[in-house]
């Protein structure tokens, strides 16, 4: 049984910390692909949603945040953050990984003198 | 053990890659803050009926009456009403509020005058049907304003005389005060 759940576990493991980097980084290089979780964070009529960036500067440095708005064509806004959207995106991806390191498994099973 | 190795250089050229594209990419799909405002702007501020509606509604639920009588209603973008209340307990009192579309704002005092009739200034919603279908008041000042490629800029509800609402198109080039009867018929466009 041990023998089993081991390898499992490190997957789950190893795709949950991947998925993270993927959508931390992705969503980095590319805020704006957040707007298209408008159907689960976004209702009526403020139906669409935008990304917005808020650029700072300190003796630090250069900081930008985002925050995930739905909109409405009267310019209705209502502020949906940026924490939950990012946690809904890193479940996506981990979910597509979870699909593909188990379709390359699977493949693998099937031929196994590969 | 080639093979290894030259995983690792693939590895480092993806990320050397991704942090390229991170610092040139600009965040790609957002909007600059000041971008957002001026789209929502465009779009009309957010200056919606049921902008008004949630605001009367939090006051009246704030008071615990049914509605509330106000001396002045101010609306402008992006999404802020503000509202001067007779205090239901103390008629004698004015208190100001903002409402930003989900958050009613804590009151401040407002100084009232002895010689100032708070009876004859105040109203309450329904004597302004027109804030029911606040989007056609927004279209309507917009069509009678003779103002070119002009934004509604701000939307002020007073009674002196009588109610009326007076709506401010602004352009860059020029600006006119459209006032409406509290049906929502013109009553007056001033070019400024």
């Amino acid at each position: 049984m041990s023998r089993h759940i081991s390898p499992l576990l490190i997957s789950v493991v190893v795709i949950v910390v991947v998925g993270i980097f993927a959508a931390l980084l992705s969503s980095v290089i590319w805020p704006g692909q957040v707007a298209h979780l408008a159907p689960i964070f976004c209702e009526a009529p403020t139906s669409s949603a935008m990304v917005v960036s808020d650029t700072f500067s300190d003796g630090d440095g250069t900081s930008t945040n985002f925050t995930l708005y739905c909109v409405g064509p009267r310019g209705q806004t209502v502020d949906a953050g940026w924490l939950l959207p990012f946690l809904v995106l890193w479940g996506v991806y981990s979910l597509v990984l979870a699909i593909v390191v188990g379709v390359v498994g699977v493949n693998r099973r099937r031929r196994p003198n590969d | 053990m080639k093979f290894a190795s030259s995983q690792v250089r693939s590895a480092l050229w993806t990320v050397a890659i991704a942090l390229a594209a991170t610092s040139l990419s600009g965040c790609i799909g957002a909007v600059d803050r000041m971008d957002f405002d001026n789209q929502m702007r465009e779009r009309g501020g957010g200056m919606t009926s049921e902008l008004v509606r949630g605001g009367f509604d939090s006051l009246a639920h704030r008071y615990g009456v049914d509605a509330v009588s106000v001396t002045s209603i101010d609306i402008s973008p992006i999404e802020t009403l503000g509202v001067t209340v007779r205090d239901p307990g103390k008629p004698t009192q004015l208190d100001r509020f903002s409402f930003d579309g989900v958050i009613l704002g804590e009151p401040s005092p407002v100084q009232v005058i002895v010689t100032d009739d708070l009876d004859a200034r105040s109203f309450t919603l329904d004597q302004v049907p027109t804030l029911t279908n606040l989007e056609k008041l927004v279209d309507d000042a917009l069509e009678n304003s003779g103002v070119d490629d002009g934004e509604v800029t701000g939307i002020s509800v007073s009674r002196t005389e009588a109610i009326r609402a007076s709506v401010m198109v602004e352009s860059p080039r020029s600006r006119a005060l459209v006032v409406f009867e509290p049906d929502g018929t013109p009553f007056l466009v001033h070019p400024l």
